[in-house]
């Protein structure tokens, strides 16, 4: 019998009993829960008009709801997310360490200033709070307000902060979401629900959210669930793991927004090896790119191009900036960072192998503690994608077109040292499908008030209703107007 | 124990299984512990791999058989070179590379002329006594082991003496190995180790006799094209850019490839009639896993095809079902189609001459030419040679003299060492539990979302929207 249970939330509803179990076949991450088929019908917001209720707050009392949401996802007394760690340090690739500073910051995600920055940027406020006058020639003028959409959520659980995210985005744009966890984090989203029942059961951002979590793929739930009469909006996380089994439910009337898997690299011009103390600092720079959060999301870097040259000056240069890399992640901060009992078995045995090719790589260290692979030549590993828990390849290049054809549209951020690169190649880089372009040492600081993967995703989630007002007659192109307006006088 | 030399361990092979099962487990611990010496001391001034691990891990002696875990090589050493040697067609490089991982002298081989690794493998044959073994890599990079003419005798010896008759358990073969055909589920020629080992079969079994192979496809299976598949794959999603480093010759050779695809039924027709008008009801081997059998049960239905060997035939099925999606019901259209046959299961790799077949208790048995390690899977650690333990699986192929057999293996198996408890078939030294998986299919099952990740889901993307637009077709 495992010890996690994972209740289903509707609408301000916390249900549980009745349950089954879930999750991988190791026992200590398994978890109990209700069968989402048998609550099916109360899970729709039903009827649709039943979303006017978020639509009359106002964008400041959002804010006061949420910023005390925000007091409440203290993790020193939120009982709620404590449970939440429990089960995520078991399943999660981030240690207990960072964890612990994830679920301690969660709460800042809420930050008043910022979630107004973030409305204003990416939507426009007077959009979310009314009809704003976007057009007005003569007689005629044009009227535009977001309206909040009835959404599902398809959520990734790699970082718990997903679960916040997800909850702003949510509110500001006014919608009803439901949200289906993944099974590496059932529970997190489920403790801010629960917290918001806490705070206030009757609110309307309370009331228009809920949580669930079954396999994905269920088709008992999905196919009832995911037709245009119940959901308007699908966000997806994590690509085809979860995109698969919503496409077979797609038509129109579901607009589907997928935020699919990424990664991300770093080129470093040839000035950071001008000499020891700058390749020192670059390397401190890329450490925190690749070893924040264990490289776990999407924007850790993980190929890493050097523009040192690969003649042999070049590659000593290369190899002892992967010395340095290597040990400046080992001093990243736990909280931050840390090493893992282990590999991921797939990359270890492709690490593992590289001591077989004479010469042709070399690693520093290559294991639990993470390691960098400097490769002998302009090319990077073929098993770059799987680069995690703090395994980078650096890759010496001659040129920096090398590095810039290595881009495609699967790469998202990239870490630029110096500054300088930036205004040279950030239009190449876009071309070649990058999203996202950053200091060297601040990959991991994404603003939330930004486009994500090259998505607006916060417009897409709204409904954008546009209102025309023409004060001019229409049936003037009718003749005989002026004799019917004789016979009428 | 039978008269065999520790100096010859690749002569425990041809003991007939009642032997070589009856040898008590002090005699094969001595036996394996002097024959890893023996072949420790033989190859390691001549196997440079080998010379650098040894050095490595400062090992210059073998005193105990755990002393060799330390020179477990990970099958990923065997694809360790850098991809660019096969899209920039430097096959002199890579045959400096293999030249690493086996005894026989590569250096005056000169494959500067080579412009495809199919071209490649046929040099190596023509001019060396290697036969290398490929693998299929799904992202276009093959793993290449450089198996010697004297291994490839012992893979036929191998299959010969998977047919004895091991005291009451019923024969896997209801005649002897000469008169049944082998049915192979794949293509005739190749070079991966099933297409390698049937011209051996042919010659050292059929008396030379062609007809006693009947394969689906008469073609070859192209290294090249399974490299370039995969490639494309990778390639395609990466858009133009990744598209580049194919030469336009290669590309124009995977459509050659589908053209020959477009035969399949063609060669599937002619093969069913081979079996029809001189083996239907008869006793035959056939080489084949669950998938493939199952494939070949949807066409053989197609032409109103069943029953058609005997019960008494040996049917190989690979590792069984694991990690394959297939119909409910294909278990009983495979059944409707061989006539009766079981299929056996059988635990092998590529590394290790012949495959474990499953025994009357339901197990993998080792027999002790193979010398099993269990590995623990974080640490790589060796867990104690006693009891029954599970971890990773690593063994050492004594037969091998002309490379390094000593190979980890990415799978997560429990071992019974034999010594405390023994198996209800009766036979001797250690056994593998069926429950047999790979450490990388992922914990948590398939529901796990992130937000990082990149070709690999893209190749399954991929797959996915051939499949939905309904299509075959490639966009290259």
């Amino acid at each position: 019998m495992t010890a996690f249970r994972v209740p289903l939330v509707i609408r301000g509803e916390v249900i549980e009993g009745d349950e089954v179990e879930f999750g991988g076949r190791d026992p200590a991450t398994r978890f109990r829960g209700p069968d989402v088929a048998r609550h099916l019908d109360r899970l729709p917001l039903s009827p649709p008009s039943a979303i006017a209720d978020l639509h009359t707050i106002s964008f400041d009392e959002m804010l006061d709801y949420l910023v005390e949401l925000g007091e409440r996802l203290n993790f020193a007394s939120n009982r709620h997310l404590q449970e939440a760690l429990e089960l995520t340090s078991r399943t999660s690739g981030l240690g207990r360490p960072i964890l612990e500073a994830v679920y301690g910051n969660l709460g800042k995600v809420f930050n008043r200033s910022e979630m107004r920055e973030m409305a204003d940027v990416l939507i426009g406020i007077p959009f979310l709070e009314g009809w704003v006058c976007t057009r007005c020639e003569g007689p005629s003028s044009s009227h535009v307000r977001a309206f909040g959409a009835r959404s599902l959520h398809v959520i990734a659980g790699n970082v718990p902060t997903i679960s916040a995210i997800t909850v702003l985005r949510n509110a500001i744009t006014r919608s009803d979401m439901i949200v289906k966890t993944p099974s590496n984090d059932p529970l997190t989203m489920i403790a801010i629900a629960r917290t918001m029942i806490d705070m206030a059961p009757d609110h309307p951002l309370t009331r228009h959210v809920s949580v669930g979590y079954w396999k994905g793929g269920d088709e008992r739930i999905e196919r009832r669930l995911y037709q245009p009469a119940n959901v308007e909006k699908i966000i997806a996380w994590g690509g085809l793991a979860s995109v698969q089994h919503i496409s077979k439910y797609l038509q129109p009337g579901i607009d589907l927004i997928t935020l699919d898997p990424k990664l991300s690299a770093t080129i470093i011009g040839a000035e950071a090896f001008a000499d020891e103390a700058a390749m020192r600092e670059c390397a401190r720079r890329a450490a925190l790119d690749v070893g924040v959060n264990n490289q776990q999301a999407c924007l850790n870097a993980r190929v890493i191009h050097v523009h040192t040259g690969t003649d042999a000056a070049g590659l000593a240069k290369a190899n002892r900036f992967g010395e340095l890399l290597f040990a400046a992640i080992q001093q990243l901060p736990a909280t931050l960072s840390n090493a893992v009992p282990a590999l991921d078995p797939e990359l270890a045995e492709e690490v593992e192998g590289l001591r077989y090719a004479a010469g042709l790589y070399r690693t520093f260290g290559g294991d639990g503690r993470g390691g960098v692979v400097v490769s002998q030549g302009d090319e990077p590993v073929e098993f770059s994608p799987l680069l995690s828990g703090r395994v980078a390849n650096v890759v010496p290049i001659d040129s920096l077109d090398t590095a810039i054809g290595a881009v495609t549209s699967w790469t998202q951020t990239i870490g630029l040292y110096p500054d300088r690169l930036m205004h040279d190649l950030r239009d190449r880089l876009a071309f070649q499908g990058a999203q996202r372009l950053v200091t060297l040492g601040c990959a991991t600081r994404r603003t939330i008030a930004g486009p994500q993967d090259g998505i607006e995703v916060l417009r897409r989630m709204c409904k954008w209703i546009l209102n025309e007002v023409h004060e001019d007659d229409p049936t003037a192109i009718w003749q005989d107007r002026a004799e019917l307006a004789a016979t009428a006088s | 124990m039978p008269d065999v030399s520790a100096d010859h361990p690749e002569d425990l092979i041809e003991l007939a299984q009642t032997d070589i099962y009856a040898i008590p487990l002090a005699d094969q611990h001595a036996f394996q512990l002097a024959a890893l010496r023996r072949r420790f001391d033989d190859l390691v001034t001549r196997i440079p791999v080998l010379r650098q691990l040894a050095q490595e891990q400062g090992i210059t002696r073998i005193d105990a058989i755990a002393d060799v875990a330390p020179l477990l090589v990970p099958h990923s050493a065997l694809k360790s070179y850098p991809m660019s040697f096969l899209e920039r067609s430097r096959f002199d490089r890579l045959t400096q590379w293999l030249d690493g991982f086996t005894t026989y002298d590569l250096s005056a081989i000169d494959a500067r002329g080579c412009d495809s690794i199919d071209d490649w493998l046929d040099l190596l044959d023509a001019q060396t006594p290697i036969r290398v073994m490929h693998s299929t890599g799904t992202s276009g990079k093959l793993s290449f082991l450089p198996r010697g003419l004297p291994e490839m005798h012992k893979m036929v010896t191998g299959q010969r003496r998977q047919f004895d008759h091991y005291r009451d358990e019923r024969p896997l073969l209801g005649v002897p190995m000469e008169q049944a055909p082998v049915i192979y589920t794949q293509y005739r020629h190749g070079g991966m180790a099933q297409h390698r080992l049937l011209p051996f079969l042919r010659d050292e079994v059929f008396g030379g006799d062609e007809d006693m192979i009947l394969a689906t496809n008469p073609t070859r299976f192209s290294a090249d094209v399974a490299s370039i598949s995969g490639r494309l794959r990778v390639a395609e999603s990466r858009g133009e850019a990744g598209m580049l480093n194919i030469a336009p010759k290669l590309i124009a050779r995977r459509a050659a490839f589908l053209a020959d695809q477009a035969r399949s039924g063609e060669y599937l027709d002619a093969f069913f009639d081979r079996i029809t008008s001189r083996w239907q009801g008869r006793t035959v081997s056939v080489m084949g896993h669950v998938p493939s059998l199952y494939t070949l049960a949807v066409e053989a239905e197609k032409r109103g095809l069943s029953n058609l060997f005997a019960p008494d035939s040996f049917v190989a099925a690979g590792g069984g079902m694991k990690g394959h999606d297939l119909p409910d019901d294909w278990r009983a259209k495979v059944d409707r189609m061989l006539g009766g046959a079981p299929l056996v299961e059988g635990y092998g790799m590529t590394e290790i001459v012949a495959a474990s077949r499953e025994c009357g208790g339901g197990h993998y048995h080792v027999p002790a030419w193979h010398v099993p390690f269990l590995l623990d899977p974080a640490t790589g650690t060796p867990l104690p040679r006693t009891g029954t333990g599970k971890g990773r699986y690593g063994a050492i192929d004594l037969n091998a003299q002309t490379y390094w057999a000593a190979f980890l293996t990415g799978d997560e198996v429990t071992l019974h060492w034999g010594d405390t408890e023994t198996c209800p078939c009766g036979r001797i030294g250690p056994f593998l539990e069926k429950s047999i998986r790979r450490y990388t299919e992922k914990e948590g099952g398939d529901d796990k979302i992130t937000c990082a990740g990149a070709p690999g889901a893209h190749d399954r993307a991929l797959d996915f929207i051939t499949r939905s637009a309904g299509g075959e077709g490639v966009t290259a």
